[in-house]
């Protein structure tokens, strides 16, 4: 069953077409890496497909319902969203910044009930960021701040989780941390995740299936097996690759 | 948030508490001894110093809670309606109000007060938007350069429209002498209903200082949170501008000292911020009225002696991120 798809979507921005013509279906409950060159769309694909901009044609369709049609709070207890790094001068404590992941189910004159905390403390509790609770936001590791972030994404309850290069400022240990802390909240809710990734390994290792574009177009998007093979991955990155299939890992030549 | 209600609502009766004994304070002494309570005495303490130690209280911490408001929707620590140009724009709506002979109407300063400082902070918005983003020292330059243009305007009425000089000049300064009843309860509508109004959107504000994208993906109407926050934010400034002119520092340093104790919540910051700025003007007040005792010191430049320093010393602070 598919949870988002997508029917000729462009996007233009002035006489620039940024994405020309993407049609696809992503399956409920599956990893998703969207991989491309820098310019190539990703974080603009994904931003279409979470409402936070309109395409110039086409149509997006969550739960079989146009993103459109969808309010903006609606869409927030649909979908939350990771994004690669939030630079605040506001020190809100851990604990502050996911509860913020109850709001989509808040009106204005709404406070923090117990099942609220109750909420907040499972997500915390799952990624392993509970003890960091009363720790202030700016005074975390990059990957400290993105286990806090997922944590906000559980927190919101959301069936589709986007996160747009979670694991970009990060060492290789807390690169493989966070992807397998994603699969675990895939297993466990049955979420959709779509990830931005430039790492190909993590997104042959982690992900069920590649959606690749290239110069705004979709060029590949099929389970990850099928897409990243030496052929595919030297006509979308213009490099010579080896896979390595024992490890999953990819080798540039 | 709810471990810190007990705590705090004693916290606020501590501080109520502190507010009316500078309350006091503030209608016992002044250049005149009032305790022999004659009829003259009477008359300043009714007519004058309760009133005004009323509009001190309002405009302190009204201008507070402006402060707390334009630094959320402007994400910058270092956003105030006095830095950003918002409140000289009020007094150059009161200074063409009254050479329009407008002052005598119901209102009829406060809304032209309003109009202007509405298109400054439009203005601002504009010339400090990159992208989607309002970089803080473009923000700030675009503050002081309205400032400056506004100053040369007020200068230009005053040169031209002698007659009402100094009454110009009186919302240049800032000062509560001369303050009405009238005054307290006009400025006291605009401020209950605007800080309410403030306050029920304060968890949304919490969202906007982590970035627009985030307060979108969290269900807020990003772009009607701000305009609806900024417009009442200013139509607050512009009601205690147009009693009061311009009284520099207060929604700066108020709110920076609140966030230092409090932390980043805008649901506690406001409150406090009330307190705070009720505070922080009773003593301003204070001083300007017993620093010399021939004479009174305008208030605003009282704030200013404390706010300018304060603002360097958090430009020191930020001046890695603000490239400078």
């Amino acid at each position: 069953m598919n949870i988002i798809t997508a029917n000729n979507i462009h996007y233009r921005i002035k006489d620039k077409e940024i994405l020309k013509n993407l049609s696809f279906a992503i399956p409920k409950g599956s990893i998703t890496s969207i991989i491309g060159m820098n310019g190539s769309g990703k974080t603009t694909l994904l931003k279409l497909l979470c409402g936070i901009i309109k395409p110039t044609k086409g149509e997006i369709a969550i739960d079989n319902k146009a993103v459109k049609d969808y309010s903006i709070k609606e869409r927030s207890q649909k979908i939350s969203i990771v994004f690669q790094s939030v630079d605040t001068d506001f020190d809100f404590s851990v604990e502050q910044i996911v509860l913020m992941g109850r709001m989509p189910y808040q009106t204005l004159l709404s406070s923090d009930k117990t099942e609220d905390f109750e909420i907040c403390k499972q997500s915390m509790s799952a990624t392993g960021t509970w003890h960091l609770r009363n720790r202030l936001i700016n005074s975390l590791s990059g990957g400290e701040k993105q286990r806090v972030f997922i944590a906000r994404a559980l927190c919101s309850q959301t069936d589709i989780i986007m996160l747009d290069e979670p694991v970009a400022n990060l060492d290789t240990k807390h690169q493989i941390e966070i992807m397998k802390l994603l699969r675990q909240i895939q297993k466990e809710n049955n979420s959709t995740i779509l990830i931005v990734l430039h790492d190909l390994s993590l997104a042959k290792k982690f992900s069920d299936y590649v959606l690749a574009l290239k110069d705004g177009q979709m060029r590949f998007f099929d389970k990850q097996e099928n897409v990243l093979t030496n052929e595919n991955i030297k006509s979308l990155f213009e490099i010579n690759a080896k896979i390595v299939e024992n490890n999953n890992v990819i080798i540039a030549e | 948030m709810t471990k810190h209600k007990t705590k705090d609502f004693l916290y606020y009766t501590l501080l109520a508490v502190v507010v009316s004994l500078l309350a006091f304070v503030g209608i016992r002494f002044g250049s005149v001894d009032i305790s022999s309570m004659t009829d003259a005495d009477k008359y300043i303490l009714y007519s004058i110093r309760i009133p005004r130690v009323l509009m001190c209280i309002i405009a302190g911490s009204t201008l507070a809670v402006c402060g707390c408001a334009y630094q959320a929707v402007f994400k910058n620590p270092l956003s105030d309606p006095y830095i950003l140009g918002v409140s000289s724009g009020a007094s150059l709506g009161a200074s063409l109000a009254i050479i329009l002979g407008l002052d005598s109407l119901l209102l009829g300063v406060t809304l032209p007060s309003f109009a202007v400082a509405l298109l400054t902070v439009f203005v601002i918005m504009k010339l400090s938007q990159v992208g989607s983003r309002m970089h803080t020292t473009t923000l700030l330059l675009a503050g002081i350069s309205m400032n400056f243009l506004i100053s040369a305007i007020v200068s230009v009425i005053m040169f031209i429209d002698k007659e009402d000089m100094h009454k110009i000049y009186f919302w240049t300064m800032g000062s509560l002498s001369g303050v009405r009843y009238s005054d307290v309860v006009t400025t006291f509508v605009f401020s209950f209903i605007g800080i309410a109004f403030v306050w029920i959107y304060a968890k949304r504000l919490n969202a906007l200082l982590l970035g627009d994208m985030q307060a979108t993906s969290l269900g807020i109407d990003v772009e009607k949170t701000k305009k609806s926050v900024l417009i009442v934010s200013t139509l607050m400034t512009a009601a205690v501008v147009s009693c009061t002119g311009v009284i520099g520092f207060v929604g700066l340093v108020v709110p920076h000292i609140v966030r230092l104790l409090v932390g980043a919540d805008n649901r506690r910051i406001i409150p406090f911020s009330i307190f705070g700025g009720a505070m922080f003007m009773l003593c301003a007040d204070i001083l300007a009225r017993n620093v010399i005792t021939s004479s009174e010191l305008p208030i605003g430049s009282i704030t200013s002696l404390v706010g300018a320093p304060f603002f360097i010393y958090l430009l020191y602070n930020a001046k890695k991120k603000l490239h400078f």
